[in-house]
């Protein structure tokens, strides 16, 4: 990966802490890029982990270093705008569009496991196994 | 000795980062922050909520993960 601006998505950050992809590890741990997350990610992360049973206190230890280790990407009109149109032209979900959209605003490639994003430009899909 | 100090310009969000690195490294001032910032490696939080013998399929750990459904 050349990119310099990396846009995660919430897929992959669950796919690091719950230890599932080693290439991640050492992706995540080594690069020199800028990594973004959007605040989004943290509602999802939080829900997906806490319906899985995991303690409070764990999750937030694991979210603390997403929020340490990349650049929150809030939302705003302009990204919610973007988001709106991408939805309707490519037929992406909200939260989708929204991810999407907040990448595409901070000049970063969003790199993802979700199967949805396929196709899209400036995404890159990863397999669970890559 | 007096120290020597200036002003640096930072984002809200930069500045909202600091703050949560001040608690994090429970220091007091944004210099102390910053300084234990550039001397402290990126640490390692991979597998921290892995489960002892537990795979994910992709599936698995897509499932719940995003509401793909639209309020209207």
């Amino acid at each position: 990966m050349t990119d310099s601006r990396l846009f995660l998505d919430s897929s992959v950050w669950l796919a690091y802490i719950l230890g599932e992809s080693m290439p991640l590890k050492q992706f995540i741990e080594s690069t020199d890029e800028l990594l973004f997350t959007s605040i989004l990610s943290m509602y999802e992360l939080w829900r997906r982990l806490q319906k899985g049973g995991w303690q409070e206190k764990e999750i937030y230890r694991a979210l603390e270093f997403v929020l340490i280790n990349s650049q929150t990407a809030l939302l705003n009109f302009e990204v919610c705008v973007q988001a709106a149109k991408e939805s309707l032209k490519t037929g992406l979900a909200t939260v989708d569009s929204l991810i999407y959209a907040s990448a595409t605003a901070n000049h970063a490639t969003l790199l993802t496991l979700d199967n949805d994003f396929r196709g899209l430009k400036n995404a890159i899909v990863l397999d669970a196994g890559n | 000795m007096n120290r020597v100090t200036t002003t640096i310009q930072v984002r809200n969000e930069t500045k909202a980062r600091l703050d949560n690195l001040k608690k994090s490294y429970k220091v007091k001032t944004y210099d102390e922050a910053i300084t234990t910032l550039v001397r402290v490696k990126r640490g390692s939080m991979y597998g921290v909520l892995a489960r002892k013998g537990k795979k994910y399929s992709l599936k698995e750990l897509l499932k719940d993960l995003r509401d793909k459904s639209d309020r209207f």
